[in-house]
This record gives C-alpha cells, structure tokens and sequence, in this order.
C-alpha cells in the first residue's frame, strides 16, 4: 500500500506519518509531496491507494489538486487534514469528491477513528 | 468579532494538547526575551484580521522538537521556522472558524531576530493573551483591521 501525504508543513507531515503508524496503514509506504503540484506528480509516479491532504499550500492548493485529479479521470481515494473547516469547505471537499475532511488539531484517537472508517 | 482570552486560551490549549503534550497556562504579562520567533498569519473575508504568536527560540524549539518527534540538536532553523508557522496555521483556522460569513487564510510567515516589533498596517490588538509552557512565555495576539473596503455585517 502506498500513501502521499501531502502538506506544505514538513512538520505536519511528520505528525501525519507518525499517527499513521498507529492505524492499520502502519505498514504502508509514505510519500511525501510539499505542495498540490507535488502531490500530482507523485500521483502519477506511485499510483498510491490514498492521498492524505492540506488545504491551504502554495502552487497548488489542495481542492485544486483534487479537482485536477478527478478531472483527469482517477479516482484515487483522497482524505482532507486542514484547519480550514468551514461547513463551505467541507462542502466543496466532499462534492468534489473527497472521502473526508479532518480538521487540525486533532487528537490521535480522532485521526485513528476516521482511518478505521475510510474504506480503501 | 467577539473572541475573549478565554476563547484564545481553549483553542491554544487543544493544538498543545494535541501535537505538543506540553501544559499551556495563562499568566500575567512580562518581559520579552532576547532572540525570539513570531509567526503570523492573515484571515480576510467578512472579517480581517491577523493571528500572531511569539515564542522565544528556545521555546519554539521545543515546539518543533514536539511536533517532529526529534531532540532539539537534530533540527535545524527551517524546522523551527515550520513548526511555529503550522501552529499559527492551525490556531488562524481555528479563530476563522470562528468568523461568520465567507473568509480565507493567507499562508503564514515566520520571522526572528532581537528587538524588534511586529505590526500589521491599519490593525489595532483585539487581545493580547500571554501564557506560560515549557517554562518560557508565549503570547498570542489577534489583530483587528479597519478595513475601508469590508461591508459592514448586516
């Protein structure tokens, strides 16, 4: 299994990767894209089975990298960590075909409950 | 918008008490420190405004060591500099959270050195809220803008 954690915070990714440890991903593999542009790329590069993502980046934002991506026909399974939370937002993420949203900060209990209810 | 200290203190403590396990505690204004870091971050929309936090460096590195899981000697200035800007990034979408009507945050910026002040053109505090943890002081202020161009709320 292959996951592209995509944040513009080298940071965040490190929190991302480390809860992700804790879930029943802990195997997969981690690919790490610094912004929406990046995390394109490294779609077409892994194939991955799920991109973990930020909102708010620089190049490219993370709605326009998931409108990019739906509209170029794949389906990749695509989850929000953001501290952008509005129920707009949300909203937006979900009609644009995001599995879920999940807001920063979040508790590691949280982050486990919302990977134990993403089916891949 | 109404936002009390108290407001500012919850929503620091939970991304404390989330990503950093680090006890965050309101305390009486003091003295700033020598070389410090602030970071800040612009909300615009139906509101505008700015979240600012300092810290001095040995605080803010004690948040980067948290947050990326690594003893302070093994991070450099950039991961301090990313540590500080995701909390403001977090702690400025938790205030828009906070902003009736449509807004959006700008991407933060961090800055450092000694003795310097930070202002925000056109903005007056709303609070100014200072906290102990990690035995070093930590302020949050949030910025207000008077902003000509915003339609007043209706």
């Amino acid at each position: 299994m292959k996951i592209v954690v995509c944040d513009d915070s080298k940071a965040m990714r490190m929190i991302v990767m480390r809860m992700l440890k804790q879930t029943d991903y802990a195997g997969a593999e981690f690919i790490q894209a610094e912004d929406g542009a990046q995390g394109l790329s490294a779609v077409e590069e892994h194939d991955p089975d799920l991109v973990l993502c930020d909102w708010n980046m620089p190049n490219k934002s993370g709605i326009e990298f998931l409108e990019e991506l739906r509209a170029s026909g794949r389906d990749t399974p695509f989850g929000f960590i953001t501290s952008e939370t509005t129920p707009d937002m949300r909203e937006r993420a979900i009609r644009a075909g995001a599995l879920f949203t999940l807001a920063k900060p979040f508790t590691a209990d949280r982050f486990v409950d919302v990977m134990s209810s993403t089916t891949l | 918008m109404e936002l009390t200290d108290d407001d500012i203190y919850q929503l620091v403590q939970e991304i404390w008490s989330s990503f950093l396990q680090l006890d965050v505690q309101p305390c009486p204004p003091g003295p700033g420190g020598d070389e410090s870091l602030s970071a800040l971050i612009h909300i615009h929309g139906s509101w505008e405004g700015s979240v600012v936090i300092h810290a001095s460096n040995a605080l803010a590195t004690r948040i980067a060591a948290a947050m990326f899981a690594t003893p302070p000697d093994d991070l450099s200035a950039d991961d301090t500099n990313d540590a500080l800007g995701e909390v403001v990034n977090m702690l400025g979408g938790s205030v828009k959270s906070l902003v009736d009507g449509p807004a959006s945050l700008s991407l933060p910026t961090v800055i450092g050195g000694a003795q310097y002040t930070l202002s925000v053109p056109g903005s007056s505090d709303l609070n100014e809220v200072w906290f102990t943890t990690a035995d070093q002081p930590l302020v949050v202020r949030v910025l207000q803008r008077a902003s000509a161009d915003v339609p007043a709320a209706t």
